[in-house]
């Protein structure tokens, strides 16, 4: 299949265009968000009688605020992103919502007194700031090496993916997709069903 | 699956191969071979996608249901009551004396690789760690001091930084997640080992593999438990995490972020576009510039906003 000839010459020529004036990433606003972030986490997390139901509906909140959720969801479905009906994207990105905040939602109860430092951030591409973070017990002693890509779009920044430990979770849950949809016979149904039960799972751990 | 953790510095597979002298020889050979022919192939599929090359995933699935039930049934009891029956401070010894028994392994790689800092790190921290330190069982080189850290290195590491890929996945019996190039390394780590030649005795080589595994399966348990618990498919997910585990400390900490996989590209800008469905055919483009640009990761994304999202930017970094 040839593409229009015309498409391709604006192709060119918005490459050309948008060659020339690298602007950096505003790594400093990066930061600033994360720190700002995690203290309106914090200061939820630090609340004495955090109910699931509360910290669920709180999580929802901040996760759907803060986080670049069909980007992410776009970036984790893979090559099946394009194969997927519009209803199939729209669903599979409810899915992947709920399924992050009744996975991590728990957690949100779980408390005993973290905290977390921001050591600093650093480019990754123009638009993109990787800020890194590490999370501390009670005791200051580190726990975890948290890095938080944010993305700068028309001055808002938002995260597309969390890095834990030189592990991206974008990168983990999209070999786990499709690894599903593979085993499903190439099919995105077979994701949506799995997203389903384990949502229910989730739902009933709690 | 959780003793590849454990399992890179071993030492009492050198008793177990010790009497198998010459058939070792031939499988390290072919290993090499293998690890070697397979050093052209890269990780990039078709579609751009940073991934795992798995040709023999069902019987890797297979080997690994096995490995998870024998770790169910044994391994992660014993790392459980490990971890509720030691003190803390205890355990971090027992995880210190290991790390300063691979040390010289460490050491040996780091020379290996020509890094002559990391040599110099791993040297200072044996001489500190066996003599003060206890032999080994306090870290002074690296409390409070980050860049006498503990970092290690192993064959498998070695022959990635002289250039070998990963060749396909494999998941060992009882070692778990690996490749052929990481097995080639486990093999050479074995018979290179330092502390092999050093402590030539059976009793004190199983006891190292003994602990190894409990101290590797006690420290991960957490971590792998919330793994199990939000992956979809345990098996996909490992394999994803031994992989990007892998290249974190082959590029020592610092893995290349853009090249590494396709940008995140905006939502909006992708819908925005109009895409041919099932076009998967690249596209040809004379075009000097665009021309590179989809010989390095466009085979079935023509969209614009990819040429300049996605493609551009690492263009720029890259240096042919």
């Amino acid at each position: 299949m040839t593409r229009r000839p015309h498409s391709i010459i604006l192709g060119i020529v918005l490459a050309w265009l948008s060659w020339t004036p690298a602007t950096a990433a505003d790594t400093a606003a990066a930061e600033r968000f994360i720190t700002d972030l995690g203290d309106e986490t914090i200061e939820i997390l630090q609340q004495p009688d955090l109910t699931l139901d509360t910290a669920t509906t709180r999580f929802r909140e901040l996760f759907s605020e803060n986080f670049d959720i069909p980007t992410i969801g776009r970036f984790t479905l893979g090559r099946y992103w394009r194969a997927a009906t519009p209803e199939q994207r729209e669903e599979f990105l409810d899915l992947f919502r709920e399924l992050i905040v009744e996975t991590y939602a728990r957690r949100f109860t779980e408390y005993s007194g973290e905290g977390f430092k921001v050591l600093g951030s650093r480019e990754l591409t123009e638009r993109d700031s990787m800020v890194t973070t590490e999370i501390i017990d009670a005791d200051g002693v580190t726990v975890a090496a948290i890095d938080w890509r944010v993305r700068d779009r028309d001055g808002r920044q938002r995260i597309i993916d969390v890095v834990v430990e030189q592990i991206s979770m974008g990168v983990t849950q999209r070999s786990d997709f499709e690894a599903v949809i593979q085993r499903g016979g190439g099919n995105i149904e077979a994701l949506l069903d799995a997203l389903r039960d384990q949502i229910q799972t989730a739902q009933n751990e709690s | 699956m959780v003793l590849a953790v454990a399992c890179k510095q071993f030492s009492a597979c050198m008793v177990l191969f010790g009497h198998y002298g010459r058939l070792l020889r031939t499988f390290v050979f072919t290993l090499v071979f293998a690890a070697l022919t397979s050093a052209c192939a890269s990780n990039q599929s078709a579609d751009g996608y940073d991934e795992v090359w798995d040709p023999l995933e069902p019987l890797n699935r297979s080997i690994f249901q096995v490995n998870q039930a024998v770790d169910f049934v044994i391994i992660r009891p014993i790392a459980a009551t490990y971890r509720q029956v030691v003190p803390d401070p205890l355990q971090e010894m027992v995880t210190n004396f290991l790390r300063n028994l691979a040390t010289p392994l460490t050491l040996l790689n780091e020379l290996l690789q020509g890094d002559w800092e990391g040599a110099e790190v791993a040297a200072t921290r044996f001489f500190l760690n066996s003599t003060m330190g206890l032999a080994g069982l306090i870290d002074i080189a690296g409390y409070n001091n980050p860049e006498l850290a503990h970092r290690s290195e192993d064959f498998g590491q070695t022959l990635a930084v002289w250039g070998v890929g990963d060749g396909p996945y494999l998941v060992l019996p009882l070692i778990g997640p690996s490749n052929a190039r990481d097995t080639t390394g486990l093999v050479v780590d074995v018979v290179t080992d330092p502390v092999n030649y050093a402590i030539d005795d059976e009793t004190f080589a199983w006891t190292r593999l003994g602990l190894t595994v409990v101290d590797g399966r006690a420290r991960s348990m957490d971590a792998l438990d919330e793994i199990e618990r939000s992956s979809l498919d345990f098996y996909a997910a490992i394999r994803s995490l031994y992989w990007q585990n892998r290249r974190s400390e082959i590029y020592d900490g610092n893995p290349p972020p853009t090249d590494a996989f396709p940008e995140f590209e905006d939502f909006e800008d992708f819908e925005d576009e109009d895409f041919d469905e099932g076009g998967d055919v690249p596209v040809a483009l004379s075009q000097p510039d665009m021309a590179l640009v989809s010989e390095a990761r466009m085979p079935t994304e023509p969209a614009i906003s990819d040429m300049l999202i996605l493609d551009l930017e690492p263009l720029r970094e890259r240096n042919p």
